[in-house]
């Protein structure tokens, strides 16, 4: 993303010092430059020097050389200083080496749960659309392959499709794993209803182009409500941190982890944290390879009694790459929200 | 480069749902060149132009460690405030006290806040940053205009789907929006006015007779500004299953050079192997 950042920024046109970025403030773009570098946050140029405030059509722009300034400044003053020579040179031979290589697709892998439960069903969206607001720019089509398993690993289907311009892919992931999935009910799906498998999602675009509207979705839908989130690669994180509420009545909270990798995975949840007087309890989530694991965040009655309805935070500890949701649901399973941690 | 503040982050709040987050200290100092600093950390709850709420609180951190008593957890009553059908939001600040250069990064870690209401489930949204959003950039510097998409919209009237978008718009001028379809359905001339949140049914894009509609939607706006996409009953629009927000048309690239990818693959396999990346990257 970052290398990204700087091509585009690159090849936008450079405004000159003295031209006037606001015309109703006369800032200038040097001005704008001289506010940025020393360190000052954009709502402090707008509430300075006032740009942006009258007719208001600059407010892009502003934020826009705000940020390339920021960006820029570093390895300008490198570049007249002559700091680090050496590493100049080596930026300088990549940067030739990446000028005249060929290009390659990016492959990007992701994997996230998939839910089963009642009335539940569970897709994959990939939209791929032109920019409705600019008809010249157009994204180029890809090629997407999917893998269902069960909360062991095990792969039950897998599917390749092709996503063109101006069309929404939808894949089914309940639909692809309902057939396997009825013998291999685990203890935790019959005790709380919910239980987890995992899909891996492989998106390669088939021309280089940019990614307009492409990154993939989760689309749940519920007896009584829709959820949605995008999907995301895998994580190292070691710590995540999620605050929740008891309210058992009203809400059932559960951590969903991954495990991407072909070794088996542990992970920790721990609660709860910030209440005076509990000590938290941590929970191990032990996960097959390719697998998935769904803890229900729930509390002793001796700990519910302290804790009441006071606000505790959630800890999921885990070395190793996974990925890890969080699935809000009403106790009768008919709506959930998805977030990814 | 070095800042005296992280960009302030905002998170959009619906009548009736109480919220909390918690100030992530151990991720404050990680930002901080020397782990020693004098931090103001506010927290503002806005509706209508004005502000309703504000706490501030002062982080002592010496030697890597908080050195004075702080309340780590905010929270905010919503129930009782009488907000009608009109969202507002939460913005939080961290400053140096003194204005001196002392942040490393000027972005925060993102971070979750839980938002509740009694007798209903609740849901969790980020705090999104108010402006430096590097996507946003890149938008902005591609495209010349800000363009945030949203491709999961599900509104069914039998099933009793109905979803809307929060607009937040944390500055001080006004921002017009526009809602389009792929299919051509358009939403136009939503006005957002300063320093206040609206939403916006998408009911409106069923039309005549239509019971239900699916598809992808693109919003463009006069300046840049939080959307979340609600997902609630259709029945009762203040019955919330969900808040998310949206992804910005994106002009990441779908290919890369081949000797940079061989140098994305080796930097991977250092990782996988135990490699200290952030020592290599000094």
């Amino acid at each position: 993303m970052a290398a990204m950042s700087e091509s585009t920024l690159e090849t936008t046109t450079v405004s000159s010092d003295d031209t006037v970025i606001c015309g109703c403030a006369n800032l200038t773009v040097a001005e704008l430059h001289s506010f940025a570098s020393g360190g000052n946050s954009f709502d402090y140029l707008l509430a300075k020097t006032g740009a942006g405030g009258g007719c208001t059509s600059c407010l892009l722009d502003l934020e826009y050389h705000f940020e390339r300034t920021a960006v820029s400044k570093p390895r300008r003053r490198a570049r007249e200083a002559g700091a680090d020579a050496a590493r100049g040179l080596k930026r300088r031979v990549y940067d030739w080496l990446d000028r005249h290589s060929p290009l390659v697709p990016f492959v990007r892998t992701q994997f996230g749960p998939v839910l089963h439960g009642p009335g539940i069903e569970q897709w994959i969206l990939i939209a791929n659309h032109k920019l409705l607001y600019k008809d010249e720019f157009v994204p180029p089509a890809a090629k997407v392959a999917t893998t269902v398993r069960d909360s062991e690993g095990r792969a039950l289907a897998e599917a390749s499709q092709h996503v063109q311009v101006g069309e929404t892919l939808r894949i089914n992931l309940t639909d692809l794993s309902r057939k396997a999935r009825l013998d291999e009910a685990t203890d935790e799906a019959v005790n709380s209803g919910l239980s987890a498998g995992t899909f891996e999602l492989r998106c390669q675009w088939l021309t280089p182009g940019m990614r307009g509207t492409a990154r993939p979705q989760i689309l749940i839908a519920a007896q009584g409500g829709t959820t949605a989130v995008h999907t995301v690669g895998p994580s190292r994180n070691l710590e995540r941190w999620i605050a929740c509420v008891n309210r058992p009545d009203s809400e059932r909270a559960f951590i969903s982890v991954v495990n991407p990798s072909k070794r088996e995975l542990t992970a920790r949840v721990s609660y709860p944290f910030s209440v005076e007087g509990c000590d938290p309890v941590a929970h191990e989530v032990v996960l097959p390879p390719m697998g998935a694991r769904l803890h229900e965040v729930t509390l002793r009655p001796e700990l519910a009694a302290v804790v009441g309805s006071q606000p505790f935070n959630v800890l999921i500890s885990c070395r190793g790459q996974k990925n890890v949701h969080v699935v809000l649901a009403s106790p009768g399973l008919d709506r959930l929200s998805i977030d990814h941690l | 480069m070095a800042y005296n503040y992280l960009v302030p982050r905002v998170s959009p709040l619906l009548a009736d749902y109480n919220c909390t987050g918690s100030i992530n200290v151990a991720e404050l100092i990680k930002r901080l060149r020397d782990a020693r600093a004098t931090l103001r950390h506010t927290v503002r709850i806005y509706h209508e132009g004005a502000i309703v709420d504000e706490r501030v609180q002062i982080l002592d951190i010496r030697d890597g460690a908080l050195a004075n008593s702080v309340v780590e957890r905010y929270s905010w009553t919503a129930v009782g405030a009488m907000w009608g059908d009109i969202p507002g939001f939460l913005e939080e600040d961290v400053r140096v006290v003194d204005g001196a250069q002392l942040f490393a990064s000027k972005h925060n870690r993102p971070t979750y806040v839980a938002h509740w209401s009694p007798c209903r489930k609740g849901y969790l949204i980020n705090l999104s940053p108010k402006f430096a959003d590097p996507r946003a950039i890149d938008q902005i510097a591609e495209f010349n205009r800000f363009v945030d998409t949203c491709s999961t919209v599900w509104v069914d009237q039998e099933r009793d789907y109905g979803e809307s978008f929060i607009f937040v718009n944390p500055f001080t001028q006004p921002i017009v929006v526009k809602i389009q379809a792929e299919d051509g359905r358009t939403i136009r001339g939503t006005k957002i006015p300063p320093l206040s949140g609206r939403r916006v049914g998408l009911d409106r894009l069923l039309r005549g007779n239509e019971r239900s509609w699916q598809g992808q939607v693109q919003i463009t706006a006069s300046n840049r500004l939080l959307i979340s996409n609600c997902k609630h009953s259709f029945s009762d629009p203040s019955d919330v299953t969900d808040l998310e927000h949206l992804d910005p048309y994106r002009t990441d690239p779908t290919h890369l050079p081949a000797f940079k990818w061989l140098r994305i693959r080796f930097g991977h396999l250092r990782s996988a192997l135990g490699a200290d990346m952030r020592r290599l990257k000094t």
